[in-house]
C-alpha cells in the first residue's frame, strides 16, 4: 500500500486532496493539519509520496521541505507543493530545497491526480527495481560464495596431489599457509586477506609437481643445473595455476611465483625488489623459509624455533621485507601452534 | 471585469462523482455557519492584527477556490492585497463584500442540496 502525505491547515483542503489521491488504487492518505507533527511521523514511515502546502504555520511548506530532505533516506521521496501564490522566487527557492512539482490554487483535480498517479507508480517502478536489483545481488553474491568455495576445494585437491607425491611436500605446504596466516594478521591484514593468502600458500610448492625425482627426492646437495631446475618450479608454479581470474586461484598463482624473491632483488625467478614483491609472496616467503629451517633435513637436524627466527631476523631487510619479519616475531606463539599440528617426519 | 460564479461545482462533481452530500459537506467546510476560516478571519479584524488577517484571507482565498466558492475567494483576495499593502483602509467594506459573498455562497449550496436530495 503506498501512503501519500498531505499537509494542509485547512481541513477542508484536506479534505479534498485526500478524495482526490483515494482515487489511485492501492494508495491510503496520512492527513495532517500541522506541518510538525507530519514531520514526526515522517522521521519513522517513508511515504510515496508529500503534498505539502505552501503558507502554514512554522515550519511553513518550504521550510518542510527542507527539513524533510534532511531525514535519512528521504533524498527521493516526489513532493507536490500547492501554492496560491504566483511568485517565481518562491518556487525557485521551493525547487532548491527538493520540490518535484507545484500546483496552483485552485487545485485542479483532474491536474493533481494525474501528478500524483505519476509520481506513485514512477516512485513504485523505481522501488521495484531496487528490489530486484538487491535480489539479484544477493543471488549474485552467493553464487560468487559457492564458486570460491569450489576454488578453495580445488586448491585442497591441488594440495592433496602434493602430499600424493610427496608427503613431506605436502605436509610443508600446510605449515607453510597456517604459518603465513599468522603473519598477515598481525602485519594488519584483514581476516579475509589472511585467509587468501594461507589458502594460497598452501600451494605454494605446486611448481614441485613438475619437478624430476632425481631433482625432487635428492637427498644430497644439489649441484647447479640440479638446483636451477629446482628454482624453476616458481614459474612452473605460477603456469600450473594461471590464467584464471578466481580470486582464491589467481592469489594461489602470484603466491607460487613470487614466494623466493628478496627484497634486494636477489631473488627469482624475476629479481624483484621491495614492494614490487606483493604482500602475500613476502609473507609466505617467511613462513617458507621457517617452515625449511625447523623442519629436519636429510642432510641435517631441524634448527630450533630460536636458532630460526635468529636466521629470518638476520635477513630482515635483504631477503626479507623487514617489517614482515616484525610481524612474524609479533605472531610466533600462534605460529609454534601451528608447528606442533604439523610434527616433522623423520628423514628419508 | 466580470463577476465570477458564486459556486462552480463541476470540478468537485468530477472527483466526488454521485456523492453529492460529500460536496456539501466539503463546501461547507469552507462557507458553512461553523467554517473555521471565517473565525480565524473575524479574530484577525477583531484583534486588529494585519498578519492574521493577510494569512487568515489568504487560507480563505485558497479553500474557497479549491471548493469551487469562486465568489467568496475572489473577495478573499481582495481582503488579502489589502492586508499586505499594510492598510486598514476600507478593510470593513471588503469584509462586507466577503460576508455578502459568503451568503450567496450558502444560498447557493441550500439549492444545490435540495436539487440533489
Amino acid at each position: 500500500m503506498n501512503r501519500v502525505l498531505v499537509i494542509d491547515d485547512y481541513e477542508a483542503n484536506l479534505k479534498l486532496y485526500g478524495k482526490v489521491i483515494s482515487q489511485i488504487p492501492q494508495t491510503e492518505v496520512v492527513p495532517f493539519t500541522f506541518s510538525k507533527q507530519a514531520l514526526v511521523w515522517c522521521a519513522a514511515n517513508d511515504p510515496a509520496l508529500v503534498v505539502v502546502d505552501q503558507n502554514m504555520p512554522d515550519p511553513d511548506g518550504l521550510e518542510f521541505i527542507r527539513l524533510y530532505r534532511q531525514l535519512r533516506g528521504r533524498a527521493e521521496t516526489p513532493i507536490i507543493m500547492i501554492t496560491g501564490t504566483q511568485d517565481r522566487e518562491v518556487r525557485r527557492e521551493a525547487l532548491r530545497r527538493g520540490a518535484s512539482a507545484f500546483l496552483n490554487k485552485p487545485v485542479d483535480p483532474v491536474e493533481f491526480l494525474s501528478y500524483a498517479t505519476n509520481f506513485i507508480v514512477s516512485r513504485s517502478s523505481r522501488m521495484d527495481a531496487i528490489t530486484r536489483a538487491e535480489s539479484l545481488l544477493l543471488k549474485a553474491q552467493a553464487l560468487g560464495t559457492q564458486l570460491e568455495e569450489r576454488d578453495r576445494l580445488t586448491i585442497e585437491q591441488l594440495g592433496r596431489t602434493l602430499t600424493a607425491r610427496d608427503r613431506r611436500l605436502g605436509d610443508h605446504g600446510l605449515r607453510v599457509a597456517g604459518y603465513a596466516e599468522k603473519i598477515a594478521r598481525h602485519a594488519g591484514l584483514s581476516v579475509m586477506e589472511s585467509a587468501t593468502i594461507a589458502i594460497a600458500a598452501r600451494v605454494h610448492d605446486i611448481g614441485k609437481l613438475a619437478l624430476p625425482d632425481r631433482v625432487l627426492l635428492k637427498t644430497g646437495t644439489l649441484n647447479s643445473e640440479e638446483r636451477e631446475r629446482a628454482q624453476s618450479h616458481a614459474r612452473a608454479g605460477a603456469e600450473i595455476l594461471g590464467g584464471d581470474e578466481a580470486r582464491l586461484i589467481a592469489a594461489a598463482a602470484e603466491l607460487a611465483l613470487t614466494h623466493h624473491e628478496a627484497v634486494d632483488g636477489s631473488g627469482y625467478p624475476s629479481g624483484l625488489r621491495g614492494d614490487a614483491i606483493p604482500i602475500g609472496g613476502r609473507i609466505v616467503a617467511i613462513a617458507d623459509a621457517f617452515a625449511a629451517l625447523t623442519s629436519i633435513r636429510p642432510w641435517r637436524d631441524a634448527m630450533t624455533v630460536g636458532h630460526a627466527v635468529e636466521e629470518i631476523e638476520r635477513a630482515a631487510g635483504t631477503r626479507f621485507d623487514t617489517r614482515l619479519v616484525g610481524a612474524f616475531r609479533d605472531a610466533m606463539t600462534e605460529i609454534i601452534a601451528v608447528r606442533a599440528l604439523y610434527p616433522d617426519l623423520t628423514p628419508r | 471585469m466580470a463577476e465570477p460564479a458564486v459556486l462552480d461545482l463541476q470540478p468537485l462533481e468530477d472527483v466526488y462523482g454521485d456523492d453529492r452530500a460529500g460536496i456539501v459537506e466539503l463546501v461547507e467546510m469552507v462557507v458553512g455557519e461553523e467554517a473555521a476560516a471565517l473565525a480565524l478571519l473575524r479574530a484577525a479584524v477583531a484583534a486588529h492584527d494585519l498578519g492574521a488577517l493577510r494569512d487568515a484571507a489568504h487560507g480563505i482565498r485558497g479553500a474557497a477556490a479549491n471548493v469551487g466558492a469562486l465568489a467568496v475567494s475572489h473577495a478573499a483576495l481582495a481582503i488579502e492585497a489589502r492586508a499586505r499593502s499594510g492598510e486598514w483602509n476600507d478593510v470593513s467594506g471588503l469584509l462586507h463584500e466577503l460576508d455578502l459573498a459568503v451568503v450567496s455562497a450558502r444560498t447557493e449550496l441550500a439549492r444545490y442540496r435540495a436539487a440533489n436530495a
